[in-house]
Parts: structure tokens; sequence; C-alpha cells
């Protein structure tokens, strides 16, 4: 795999960085080129270093078992823990990921002082948790106080719902700027170097942080909000592996590894901003952000409904209104997620006497659960007409845009 | 717990920075003081700011269940990071480390930049193939091409044990300087505030921690 120099373009107000990636084997749908593009008013503080090229690329690599010649400039202190970061992705990946030689034709820090302390948003439960805890009011470290805030389109929100995207850029643009808070929009095409030869839900790491390096000018600090618990069962993002990719210019932290996500969800339930805003599924509906049927809204709306907090949330579609409502919910529980065992150890604390019943729905839930898995692919199809069994993500185009691809493709000296 | 504030004297020939600890609770063999003593070569290197003690301190703390109160300045980085540290050694041995709460006076940054890459340097395995790796021959990259390590009289070689040290430090010191590296000698008494308290194997990594704080011209590695 060959990583060409990134370079700049400039297209309607935006401009975009993007760098030519060519693989030694060629693999159908893998995109020519990887791009981020923001509003011109950001463009200064874009990296013209391979750092945020190089992330990604680096996944696709260890995968397809290609090495990488790098044809620009990556930061020291990136290259020397990448040897590391591999092995942990290896280690904790051997089917999917291996490790890959990678030649580096210059390696120099970026000649920058940034200044903000960044986190990236997405109106989930981390990211809130992440952002209520680093406020002025209960962080005292100014070091540690969330500056900016990245909200990327082309993450969890595809090409598709651009419109999507822009009006919840708008809603967490104004909520955030109550709290001094300065959203940056941020539009990607690096998922489509993921999907689908990876499962996007275990290997989107380098979507984040090849976004986070781009703006190499603008963060010395970036605080990654996990998802997961220490005690779960890790994604390709983890403390461990991702606190490596830190550059001479910026720090990577971590936080919220060390808390439950039902925990998080009590910290925030009090916060009229998450009230207002939380947003943990993928519905397409601008009314609600939460479709309220899904496996994630799910184990998101029952402690809630345990700490009685529900009916101030206003982004579900169906708020949980009774014990009737949360037993049947509790059937769609993936009994197979880490997160069941820690529902219903909230639910011990806040609502003991739904849990044995809750427990009851969840096994039911099982043969459910079994019943969707085993439908044959035939009738699988079948039901797709009717939106049933149908994998957003899978779509072309999902995670790129024709547009862009054409205004690098005649600035593409390499071609 | 108190961590008083850290001081420094002279003394034939050393510099030793040094803070007092006060439990809560009186323990038997536990020390008053914890002490860090290098040549006086060296003691500019020694930084007054709590760190080093405090992250040797945290562990017996922990072991105890007690709170602690830092009296002098710690790095705001490093604070930031302590309860998710605490967690770890918890979720490892939740029946010997418990969480605590820390109190600081003052979170500051040090303000000297460090410009020294470092190393702990025992003579054993681990320690001979940092060296290698981080020689100039197999590490192109300067920034990360040791230049000082840190040899530990209390460490892995107690007190008792210091003629052996001697020696070990005459032949390590003369080898390492043909490859341009310095040696500097660091002589604490920190393994005594777990000592007999834990098992020595299991509590040398957040010692060494204190060590590498303290050094501020050896905390790159």
């Amino acid at each position: 795999m060959i990583i060409h120099p990134p370079e700049i373009i400039k297209q309607n107000d935006h401009t975009i960085v993007w760098a030519k990636i060519e693989l030694a084997r060629k693999q159908t749908g893998f995109p020519d080129y990887f791009w981020y593009r923001i509003p011109d008013q950001y463009a200064e503080f874009i990296s013209l270093q391979s750092d945020a090229f190089l992330l990604p690329a680096l996944q696709a690599a260890m995968h397809f078992g290609e090495d990488i010649q790098v044809r620009a400039t990556v930061s020291p202190r990136l290259a020397y823990h990448l040897d590391e970061y591999q092995f942990i992705q290896s280690f904790n990946f051997p089917k999917e990921l291996h490790k890959v030689n990678i030649h580096y034709e210059r390696l120099a820090p970026l000649q920058a002082d940034p200044r903000a302390v960044g986190a990236s948003f997405s109106g989930g439960v981390d990211s809130f948790f992440t952002l209520y805890k680093h406020l002025p009011q209960n962080q005292p470290l100014s070091e540690y106080q969330i500056t900016h805030a990245l909200f990327i389109n082309g993450f969890d929100i595809t090409q598709i719902d651009r419109v999507k995207y822009q009006n919840l850029f708008l809603q967490y643009q104004h909520l955030l700027a109550n709290l001094n808070i300065e959203l940056l929009p941020l539009e990607t095409n690096l998922v489509s170097s993921v999907i689908p030869w990876l499962e996007y839900r275990r290997f989107y790491a380098p979507v984040l942080l090849g976004s986070i390096l781009a703006f190499g000018y603008l963060f010395k600090r970036f605080i990654l909000s996990n998802s997961r618990h220490y005690t779960q069962a890790q994604v390709n993002s983890n403390p461990l592996a991702d606190r490596l990719l830190s550059t001479e210019t910026l720090d990577l932290e971590y936080f919220g590894a060390t808390i439950l996500r039902e925990d998080k969800l009590e910290v925030i339930s009090e916060w009229q901003m998450a009230q207002q805003a939380l947003r943990v599924c993928g519905a397409p509906s601008l009314e609600n952000l939460n479709c309220s049927k899904c496996e994630k809204c799910v184990r998101t709306m029952l402690p809630l409904y345990a700490l009685g907090k529900m009916a101030q949330f206003r982004t579900f579609s169906a708020p949980l209104k009774s014990n009737r409502d949360a037993l049947r919910l509790a059937r769609k529980f993936d009994p197979y997620s880490d997160h069941m065992p820690t529902n219903y150890a909230f639910f011990r604390r806040h609502k003991p006497r739904l849990l044995p019943w809750l427990r009851v729905a969840a096994f039911l839930g099982v043969f459910r659960f079994w019943l969707l898995r085993l439908l044959p692919n035939s009738i699988k199809r079948w039901l797709q007409r009717y939106g049933y069994f149908v994998d957003a993500l899978k779509g072309s185009f999902m995670f790129d845009n024709p547009r862009i691809i054409q205004a690098i493709q005649s600035q593409d000296r390499w071609k | 717990m108190i961590l008083h504030p850290p001081q420094l004297l002279s003394e034939n020939g050393y510099a030793i920075a040094w803070a007092k600890v006060e439990l809560d609770e009186e323990r038997e063999n536990f020390p008053e003081y914890l002490w860090y003593r290098v040549p006086e070569a060296f003691g500019e290197y020694l930084s007054l700011q709590s760190d080093a003690f405090l992250v040797a301190a945290l562990l017996a703390a922990m072991h105890y269940g007690e709170a602690i109160q830092v009296g002098g300045t710690v790095s705001p980085r490093l604070a930031y990071h302590l309860e998710e540290y605490q967690f770890i050694l918890h979720t490892r041995e939740p029946v010997i480390l418990k969480r605590v709460k820390i109190d600081y006076q003052h979170l500051k940054p040090q303000e000297i930049k460090a410009t020294a890459v470092g190393a702990t340097f025992s003579g054993g395995v681990d320690s001979l193939f940092t060296l290698w790796r981080h020689l100039p021959q197999n590490q192109p990259d300067p920034d990360y091409q040791i230049s000082d390590v840190i040899f530990i009289l209390g460490f892995d070689i107690l007190p008792a044990e210091k003629e052996n040290y001697i020696q070990l430090y005459r032949r390590y010191e003369q080898q390492l300087s043909e490859i341009g590296i310095k040696l500097i000698t660091v002589e604490t008494n920190m393994v005594s505030l777990i000592h007999t308290r834990r098992r020595l194997s299991a509590l040398l990594y957040p010692q060494l921690l204190g060590l590498l704080q303290f050094k501020d011209k050896t905390a790159q590695l």
C-alpha cells in the first residue's frame, strides 16, 4: 500500500484535504482516496502531515496484509508507537488484523502549538457523559476542560442522511454554544475503507482517530469517550491502544472506561441538555432521535425507566410508561451482549421488584433472537422489501461522496 | 495519609529529596519519611514537585484505605489520570488495594522542560533489551535514543547489599559510558512503604514509576 502525500482543494466554501491510497492488490470498492472536508473557516487548523491518513490506512493494510510506504511526513512519536499499536490490535483480533511493515519517507513533528481541548460528540450516552465531566463546574483542571467538540458526518451518520446530519449539527451547535464549546463539523469517507471488509461496530477507531489527527493545528489534547468498561470485551478503540497514537503536539486521552454505561446514564439523567438531545440510535426520523425499538434504544430506555427519568427524555419516539412496556421491550435484549448483565445489576439497585420479570421477558426474547438469526436468507431477502433485515451501512456511496471524488480526481497528479 | 511538601538537603556529597508521610493510624515499620538520594552532581535534576512521592505513597494509601492529602505541588496530568490508575490497580487486586480519595493543595505542571531520554537499568534481560533497541544504530529517531539510565539501590538490590551495588555500578558505569550513556545512581527507601505488607514482585512497578516521576530529566521512557 502506498499513501501519497496529502493535498488540499477548495470546493464551495469548504476545504478538502485528501490523499491517494494505492493498494498493491486492488480490492473492489476500496476507495482510491481518503478525504476530510471542513468549512473554510477551519481550514487553518488542518494538518498536511500524513498522520491522519496513516491510521485509517494502517487498519486496512493490516487486514489485507500489505506493507505500507508513506510518502509524506509522519510524527516520530506516532511512528515509534505504531509497532506496539499493531501488536495490540493483532493480538486482540488475530483473524482480522496482522502486523505489517511501515516505511516512512520522512519523520518530523508537526510545527504547531495547538491550544484546544477536544472531544468527539455524537449526542450519545458516552459523549454526553464525557462532556458533562469536563465542564468547568465538574473538572477543575483547566487543561482538561473541553473547548471544542467534533461532530463527524460519515462516522455513525451516512452520506444519505446528510439532511439529518445538518439538522443535528445545528441543534447541537446551539446547545454546546451555551456551554462555550464550539462544535466543529467534519465530513469524511473513511468508513468506506472498513465496510464491508470488517465489522464496523468493532473496527471504527481509525475513522475517529484520523479525523482528530486531521485537525493537527487545533487540538493539543483530545478526550476520547470510551464506550466499553474495562471489564467488558474491548473493541479496536480502547485505552491501551489508542493512547499510543498521540503525537508531539496532541495528547490522546481516554475517559469513561471505569464507569458502566448505565451509571453514566444515571449521571446525565439529571442534565437538561441530555434530556433534550440524547441520541443513541441511527433512526432516520428527525422528530424523535431514537426509534425506541432497536437493541441500543432498549438498553438505554430501561435504565432511564428504572431511575424514573424516562418522561424527562423527550428524544424517544415511544418512551416507556409502565412496567408492561418495559417487559415488552426486554425481549429485544441481545442475550450475548455484555450490556445485559449490567442492565440487570442496575435494576437490582434501582427497581429490584421488576428484575425477576425482566429476566423472564429477556429469557423469552432468546427464542425471538434465535428465530431471527436462523431465518432462511430467502425469507430475509423477501422481508427486505418491507424494510426489515436491511443493512443501511452496506449501500454504495453510503460513506463516500461522488462530487468530492470528482473534485479530487481532477487534481490527482498520480493518476 | 498526609504527604507533606518535599524538601531538599545536601549531605556528604549527596543531594536528598524527602517528604514526611503521616498515616492516619500508626502502622508497624512504616517509614516516617520517604526519600531519594543522588550524588550531588545530579542534585540539580531533583524535582520538588510531590509527584515522585505521591506515586510511591499511593500504593500504601490504597493498601490501608486511607485518603491522601498532598501538601506539595502535583502535575495536573498525573492527577487527572490517578483515578483511572487506581481503578485498574483495584480491579486487579480488589481485596488488597482500595480506591482512595486524593486532595491536592496545588496542581501545577513542572516548569522545567526535560531534555534527556531515560530508562531504568538493572542489568537484567528487559533493561538490556530496551537499551539495545534504543541505541542510535537501532533507533533512528533521536528523540527515542536513550541518553541516561537510572540504577536504583532499594529497588531489587536492598540497602544491605550496598557493596554488591557499588561493584555493579562501577562495572555498568564504565560499560555504558563507552556507548555514550550516563548511569545515574539513585538510592531510596520507597520499598519500605510496602515491603512486608505486599508481595515484592507485585509492588515493584508502581514504586518504579515514583522514580521516573522524580527524575525530571529522565522521564521519557
